[in-house]
């Protein structure tokens, strides 16, 4: 039986398929690093050895905090486990694509967590293409952040002086001519 | 005796710095902290500490400092070290203040003026205006006449804040604003100026010692070339770059510019080198973080130096008993993840152990149990090798960086083992944007062993077997993959059944 797991490490997201072998023996097929051999050993609730590729990893589990420390590295993650299925309805995948895109279409995120120094636009007003929407700082230096589209500002989230994680949505526009 | 106690105003690994050298000399200690640090190395180490409510705090300070009765301040390097108003108060108070005058700070503090000094002490310096420019239009003008790439530089400057390279019009347009913004944050004045850009120079900087009878003598240079957003990283000394002629000239310019200001205490001047030329850019009025590099090849203790010379003595060796021995390197270990843009890693350090052996030292300011507090500079030591040339030490880096185990956070350790095997760090071809160029190879390389981290992680997870597992499985991989912007109910959901 083939699983999927997503696990989700600060902002990032890997994606890879176990399939379990003899005892407790496993076989990964990963996106980047492709097929590895991989050996778990439960020591205790809370911890288990994984070998791969002939390494070891200790991995300790605190559950308070949603950290892993892998060999000592601290690792906050996520994983979500799925059984790989044939069946696959198509219809509703593309169906929920085209809403994805309508919905992320014209949000504007942070690219880097920092603090928002200066809004430069306000709800209604038009904008053009490469025109400065906001002033960000992160790691002490002030980026601007601009419009990747003509059209017109729908919300605005974020106010001077705030802090923003990355990927936090800073403000909507609404490109002309949307298809 | 030189002082009977002295106050710390600074944390970390630089306060444990000045502790260790103020015991060796029989001086007593007192440091402050704040709420964050109760458990800090150096309020441990020191003789007494006291709690104030920042380190930048002034008045708290004095106030400690004559509660304690100690006969001097030391300031160590960021907060309060290069403020000529704390110097002041301290100074009239009645205390000795272990650094240079606060007139030093006040001329080191302004970049232009700096410059003008260097060129009256005939000091080379980078092309460009004497003067701030007022309007993107003179901007213009200028960058014209020195031709593009320029440089724009924050007259308050420092630490890259308000530094911007322009690359041609467009760019000096969009960027001279917000240069002029970012120089008016940091340092209160918002005063830009352009110089020509210097492509890929090696930064190279000169220890100097000045006692307060005229004597000043240098204990010849550094190179700091591997940085990353003007922060250093990497240090070591001598520099592979220069010919011995070339290191005399060098040194003697420091030194030539070191009296023509009046300089006393330690202090540093700051040069880009590139093609056997060298440019004067900084002096910087303090006691460095790399100040450590130094004292391994020259063998003289910088801090206690500081404290001889701030105590009135004059110096006790002069240039001609100074010589360099062997190789030093120094990395920065930072509390920071380098496969997530250095976001800073606090939190506990679980286990730690510092390697040791021949040529191994290591500044630090943290220990096994320590909970990193996330208010500060991510800078949790400072490992330093020395070794009988750049080939050993940077084999004794290799090797001590093995033995050098922090749990419990990221550090930048990984990065500095890939640094160390890199063929152009080894034939010492580096230059200040090294790390740019190099980086996303490093990163490409140290994330694969990420991913094998996350699997064997997931892999664990497995042993976590809760009745939650059944109703995850329910969601089918398609659906959750076709749905990224899962309802915020539904992913809570999944979480929640999902508490690892």
């Amino acid at each position: 039986m083939t699983r999927r797991i997503i696990a989700k490490c600060f902002d990032d997201e890997y994606s890879f398929t176990i399939e379990k072998q003899e005892s407790n023996r496993f076989l990964i097929l990963d996106e980047v690093l492709g097929k590895i051999n991989a050996e778990v050993k439960y020591l205790d609730e809370l911890r288990a050895e994984v070998v791969i590729d002939g390494k070891k990893y200790v991995v300790v589990i605190d559950e308070d905090k949603n950290i892993a420390y892998v060999n000592g590295v601290p690792t906050k993650i996520t994983v979500l486990e799925f059984l790989e299925t044939k069946a696959t309805n198509y219809e509703l995948i593309s169906n929920n694509r085209r809403n994805n895109r309508e919905e992320t279409l014209g949000e504007i995120k942070a690219p880097l967590s920092g603090k928002i120094v200066s809004v430069k636009v306000s709800v209604g007003e038009k904008v053009s293409k490469g025109e400065t929407l906001l002033i960000m700082e992160s790691m002490k230096m002030l980026n601007e952040i601009k419009s990747p589209y003509d059209g017109e500002v729908k919300n605005i989230f974020v106010k001077d002086g705030d802090s923003v994680k990355k990927n936090q949505l800073l403000l909507k526009i609404e490109p002309k001519n949307t298809s | 005796m030189l002082f009977n106690k002295i106050l710390i105003a600074n944390r970390g690994e630089i306060a444990v710095r000045i502790i260790r050298a103020a015991r060796e000399l029989g001086i007593k200690t007192v440091t402050i902290y704040t709420k964050e640090d109760a458990s800090a190395l150096h309020v441990i180490l020191s003789d007494e500490a006291y709690k104030v409510s920042s380190y930048i705090n002034m008045d708290e300070i004095m106030d400690v400092a004559l509660k304690s009765k100690v006969d001097a301040i030391h300031p160590g390097y960021g907060f309060l070290a290069e403020n000529p108003i704390f110097a002041s108060k301290v100074v009239k108070e009645g205390i000795v203040f272990i650094g240079p005058e606060p007139e030093a700070m006040v001329l080191a503090g302004n970049k232009l003026e700096s410059k003008k000094s260097a060129i009256k002490a005939d000091v080379p310096v980078i092309p460009g205006p004497l003067e701030p420019i007022s309007s993107v239009k003179e901007a213009e003008k200028i960058a014209e006449e020195l031709g593009y790439p320029v440089l724009l530089k924050a007259v308050g400057g420092g630490g890259g804040i308000g530094m911007r390279i322009v690359r041609n019009r467009e760019e000096l347009h969009e960027y001279f604003r917000l240069a002029q913004q970012e120089a008016y944050k940091a340092f209160a004045i918002p005063d830009i100026y352009i110089e020509k850009y210097i492509d890929k120079p090696r930064h190279i900087e000169v220890q100097i010692l000045a006692d307060n009878y005229g004597n000043v003598i240098h204990l010849f240079e550094r190179e700091c070339s591997i940085q990353r957003r003007f922060q250093k990283l990497i240090e070591e000394a001598p520099s592979k770059a220069l010919m011995w002629d070339e290191r005399l000239e060098i040194a003697n310019d420091a030194i030539r510019l070191a009296e023509k200001i009046g300089y006393t205490n330690v202090g540093t001047v700051e040069f880009l080198y590139k093609n056997g030329k060298h440019y004067f850019i900084e002096i910087n009025a303090r006691l460095q973080v790399e100040h450590g590099v130094t004292e391994m090849i020259t063998g003289i203790d910088i801090v206690k130096a500081q404290m001889r010379i701030a105590a009135d003595k004059p110096l006790n060796l002069g240039q001609g008993q100074i010589s360099i021995k062997g190789w030093a390197i120094e990395v920065r270990i930072n509390a920071e993840d380098p496969l997530r843009n250095f976001a800073p890693s606090s939190g506990k350090i679980i286990k730690y152990h510092e390697p040791g052996g021949f040529g191994v030292r290591v500044d630090s300011g943290v220990y096994e149990g320590y909970i990193i507090p996330q208010a500060f500079n991510p800078l949790i030591s400072k490992l330093i090798v020395w070794g009988e040339n750049r080939r050993e030490a940077i084999e004794r880096l290799r090797r001590a960086l093995i033995e050098y185990i922090v749990e419990g956070v990221r550090t930048t350790i990984p990065l500095y083992k890939k640094i160390a095997e890199d063929a152009d760090f080894i034939e010492g071809n580096i230059h200040t944007k090294y790390l740019d160029e190099k980086l996303p190879k490093f990163i490409g390389e140290l994330s694969i062993e990420e991913r094998k981290r996350i699997i064997a992680a997931s892999l664990a997870f497995k042993i976590r077997k809760t009745k939650a597992r059944k109703s995850i499985s329910r969601i089918r991989y398609e659906e959750y993959k076709s749905s990224r912007n899962l309802n915020a109910w539904k992913l809570s959901t999944l979480c929640n059944n999902n508490v690892y």
